[in-house]
């Protein structure tokens, strides 16, 4: 049952010229995503600064405005959706920054209780707190946490505050944009660890935005990389990890450090800059840093292909990567 | 220490480095040794709040004011850091080492061309010797053979110009005439790290640091400038002094690691030693931490409990809280090194027989 | 950059005043007006102010600082530290009766300047638009005029009761506020745990003034604390100007202006109250400096 459906979403932002503030671009973010996510699954989304996947998650849960495009959640058309309230219950968000997303002048305890008082879940005080330290335990925090201020825990305690401020509205869908990325590596692994826990306890569905693809690797289900406001390719994890299809998925995996110094990278490292949403090139977004570009990318923007089971991708082409070749032209 | 100490570029001999707070004393660094030897490069791994940016700055003398060595010494080529004046660590940060760091936009003057901080790490100092005819390549690799001709006023300009064109051609940023001309804020993110290395590298040190250089880039523009750093290493006559978070950044680039904890180094080893066999337990927890893109596990692994605060540090081995081989001894005392063969340092007594 | 929590507010504060012998100086320097305003009526009997005795105005009888040959001394049997105002009244019962007026008055104009400009800042930053644009145009305009001068008009205009007056200045003083707050408030707007608390379905109303406001009051407390002096100067120059309301009051201002007239032969009724004035406003200028170290995240450390 698809609990996300996501249309052809647009997120343009205008730019205005200084002194007649007349329209004179724009900075298309998100320019066509389509995006179904099926209750219960963890969907990555991949990329790298730029590419949209921010703005993306957030005009999904309508922090930000869309320009054009459906967003329907369990059914309801939430797109441009204005008194939210009662979607804001369901549809939650993990912010990247710890040390930015909780208020400093409240304490745990009030972090907590607040969105319950604002959504009326709790009859009284009391019930409130009871319902809070039932959080702060089930993250993996103490009772006695409940009394102190954000600044008195580390990033990693702190992530998990604001996880059991999420749960305390009781969502079924959560997006974490990249919760884990300011994390040392060695903490990382229990903030993780413990979404998987509770999305297995509470049936949530994931969407979980990193530019880190091996940590998005171990979390998802499925994989959609994003480039330059759209996604350009999707499959299972396995699928994306082992046989990218799209050129810049495969460099985006083969550019990714490994912990072995016996390796020897054989890819060539992909050259040019991660672009601006500003100007964005005709035909396939992807030509300028493409070693494979032909006459028909710079024309053609490439629609999503099939490309086998669940998954899709936005080349004309497909590439034997590692004899660096051609091999067909995606019908 | 039973390394080798003559070719040795940096060493730090049993610093202690701690800051003044109101709320007490933070023992950021405690008894660290280190060293660097010609040509060589080490990296620095740990997490936050281990104390490798404090290293870094007190190689520099570059602490805040609420910072001070509380024992040990920094030798650079033999020189003890520690007795040189103000204006003698001036003359060392400008000439002798070079610091890239984390943040270009912050350490770029955001008013100034490309053009004019390139050109004045050339011109940085009157005497500084330029020669006509020099190529980039001949111009780094001349810090230690006899001097060449000197040049003087306009033509020092023109040639210090001309120099700075071939170091960002270098560096691999294209259309090196155009960068030269635009500010800062007019280029992204990997092309100002790459002019700060190239700033860096003007200087012709015989130290490099480089802090945390890729963390905020993009990962495709991580590896671009972490394959320039490797491919310089045969132009450049200079050590390399890496500090980053990521193991895996160290397996690609260093020829040693040394690990820190809570502001002491506990495993120093070459990096296919320290992979292949690493010694100490944290060191050991901390690789089975990271991902591994080409073998994705079920689970992933942690090191259960947090880094210690600083002020108030566990007696005796400052990993034992969270250590899963602590003994009692580790409660008590501090491990002293251990040569464990082939220059295989490491701080722990499951090591000291 | 981190906020702390109120008890480490507390121990930062007084780490910083052992260090700063200046803030330490100011702080006691306030606690000691504070206790003049509070127990003023028990130290000098009120009705004094309203006691005059014309023998013995202008007149001089401390020995300790002589003040020329102009002097006229007092008559036999009073002895006032501070010299007499042209009503014959004790100068230093009448500033020490003066004292709680001014603070009084200061912290109201103050008070009421802050809540105001508070308000209407944290409503224009957050709303933004045409809400915006007007409170900012309407806070210019009072901005532009010069400061005396608006609140001269207005008592001239509605009359000279203290009333009038304490209004006059307020109107003249709220419109700071509002552009100091409003900054803060839309540059705190932009922060990650406002869009979190958005997203968790928390309205603007509750943000604004639950969590935003509390965390940008700060400049705001450090801008009131300084004020304090500020308004003394302005309502006690008002009073100089002639428009106090009773000239039997006891107001420095009030006090001084008696003097005017009579530099050459009772030079410590400018004297006195002026320098009354002035270490009240240096107290408060200190305790806010300090205030503005202690709550400056950036200054930390």
């Amino acid at each position: 049952m698809e609990i996300l459906i996501v249309e052809d979403l647009k997120t343009w932002f205008p730019i205005k010229d200084g002194i007649t503030q007349r329209t004179i671009g724009h900075i298309k973010a998100v320019d066509g995503v389509n995006l179904r996510v099926r209750k219960g699954e963890t969907y990555g989304l991949v990329g790298e600064s730029g590419c949209g996947k921010t703005t993306l998650a957030k005009s999904i849960l309508q922090l930000i405005k869309p320009t054009s495009g459906l967003v329907r959640f369990d059914g309801l058309d939430i797109t441009g959706i204005r008194a939210v309230k009662k979607i804001r219950r369901r549809m939650q968000i993990i912010f990247q920054d710890p040390y930015a997303s909780l208020d400093p002048r409240k304490t745990v305890l009030s972090a907590l209780t607040e969105p319950m008082r604002v959504h009326g879940l709790a009859k009284s005080h009391s019930d409130a707190a009871k319902v809070a330290s039932e959080l702060i335990v089930k993250v993996g925090l103490n009772r006695e946490h409940l009394y102190r201020y954000p600044h008195e825990f580390s990033g990693g305690q702190r992530q998990r505050i604001a996880i059991a401020r999420a749960l305390s509205v009781e969502p079924e869908f959560i997006i974490l944009d990249e919760p884990t990325s300011f994390l040392d590596v060695s903490v990382q692994a229990q903030v993780l660890d413990l979404l998987k826990d509770l999305q297995r306890e509470l049936q949530l569905t994931y969407v979980f935005v990193s530019h880190n693809l091996s940590v998005v690797q171990h979390m998802s289900d499925r994989v959609g990389v994003m480039y330059l406001g759209k996604i350009v390719e999707e499959a299972t994890c396995d699928a994306i990890y082992k046989t990218a299809e799209h050129p810049y998925s495969h460099y985006l995996i083969t550019a990714i450090p490994i912990p072995d110094p016996h390796h020897v990278r054989k890819e060539k490292i992909l050259g040019g800059d991660v672009p601006s949403p500003v100007n964005i090139p005709s035909g396939c977004r992807f030509r300028p840093r493409c070693p494979y570009v032909t006459d028909k990318c710079i024309i053609e923007e490439p629609r999503l292909y099939p490309a086998g089971k669940l998954h899709l991708v936005a080349c004309h082409y497909k590439i034997n990567f590692n004899r660096h070749q051609m091999v067909t032209e995606r019908a | 220490m039973t390394r080798v100490q003559n070719g040795s570029i940096l060493q730090l001999k049993n610093l202690s480095v701690n800051f003044r707070t109101y709320r007490g004393e933070v023992r950021a660094l405690q008894n660290v040794d280190l060293e660097i030897s010609q040509h060589e490069v080490l990296a620095l791994v740990g997490e936050s709040g281990c104390g490798k940016s404090v290293t870094t700055l007190t190689i520099l003398n570059l602490l805040p004011p609420n910072g001070y060595v509380t024992e040990g010494e920094i030798l650079l080529n033999g020189l003890n850091l520690f007795k040189k004046t103000d204006e003698e660590m001036r003359h060392i940060r400008s000439e002798e080492i070079a610091t890239i760091f984390q943040d270009p936009m912050t350490y770029l003057n955001p008013v100034l061309t490309i053009a004019t901080q390139l050109k004045e790490s050339f011109l940085v100092r009157k005497d500084f010797p330029l020669s006509r005819n020099q190529t980039i390549e001949q111009f780094l690799a001349t810090k230690r053979s006899p001097e060449t001709t000197k040049v003087h006023g306009r033509q020092r300009a023109d040639i210090a110009e001309q120099m700075s064109v071939d170091l960002l051609k270098l560096v691999r940023l294209p259309d090196p005439e155009r960068v030269m001309k635009q500010y800062p804020f007019e280029l992204s993110g990997g092309m100002r790290q790459r002019c700060m290395i190239a700033m860096a590298l003007a200087r012709r040190p015989s130290l490099l640091i480089a802090d945390e250089i890729t963390t905020a880039l993009d990962v495709t523009i991580q590896a671009q400038v972490l394959s320039l750093l490797m491919s310089l290493r045969d132009t450049i006559d200079a050590s390399t002094l890496l500090i980053t978070h990521d193991l895996s950044i160290a397996a690609e680039t260093a020829d040693r690691i040394a690990v820190m904890y809570a502001g002491n180094i506990v495993e120093v080893a070459s990096t296919r030693a320290l992979f292949r066999s690493p010694l100490h337990p944290y060191t050991k927890l901390l690789m089975r931490c990271i991902p591994d893109v080409r073998k994705p596990k079920a689970r992933l692994e942690s090191i259960r409990g947090n880094v210690p605060d600083l002020i108030d540090p566990p007696n005796g081995c400052r990993f034992n809280p969270r250590c899963p081989k602590a003994m009692e001894v580790c409660r008590i005392r501090k491990p002293t090194l251990k040569n464990y063969g082939n220059d295989h340092l490491v701080h722990c007594f499951l090591y000291e027989s | 950059m981190e906020m702390r929590a109120r008890t480490d507010d507390v121990r930062y504060a007084l780490h910083l005043a052992r260090q700063n012998v200046l803030v330490l100086a100011g702080s006691l320097l306030v606690v000691f007006y504070l206790v003049i305003s509070l127990t003023a009526n028990y130290l000098v009997e009120p009705s004094l102010a309203y006691k005059f005795d014309f023998a013995q105005s202008y007149c001089w009888s401390n020995s300790v600082i002589s003040w020329g040959r102009n002097i006229e001394t007092c008559p036999a049997g009073s002895n006032p530290v501070l010299g007499t105002d042209g009503f014959g009244r004790d100068l230093l019962k009448m500033i020490v009766l003066a004292i709680p007026v001014d603070i009084s008055v200061a912290f109201i104009i103050v008070a009421t300047s802050t809540v105001l400009g508070v308000v209407l800042g944290a409503v224009a930053g957050e709303i933004g638009g045409k809400v915006d644009e007007l409170i900012l145009r309407i806070t210019d305009i009072f901005l532009a005029f010069p400061g005396l001068l608006l609140a001269l008009v207005f008592a001239a205009i509605f009359g000279r009761t203290m009333a009038n007056l304490i209004f006059a200045v307020f109107l003249v003083w709220w419109p700071v506020y509002v552009r100091l707050i409003r900054g803060q408030v839309l540059s705190e707007k932009e922060k990650n745990y406002v869009e979190a608390l958005r997203a968790l379905g928390t309205g603007r109303i509750r943000v604004l003034f639950n969590h935003i406001i509390p965390n940008t009051i700060y400049p705001v407390l450090v801008q009131s604390t300084l004020d304090v002096g500020g308004v003394i100067l302005t309502f006690s120059a008002l009073m100089f100007l002639g428009f106090s309301p009773n000239p039997a009051l006891p107001e420095l201002g009030n006090l001084a202006a008696d003097g005017i007239g009579h530099v050459f032969t009772a030079p410590w009724l400018i004297v006195f109250p002026g320098l009354t004035i002035l270490a009240i406003t240096l107290a408060f200028n200190l305790i806010g400096d300090g205030l503005r170290d202690i709550l400056d995240p950036r200054l930390r450390r």
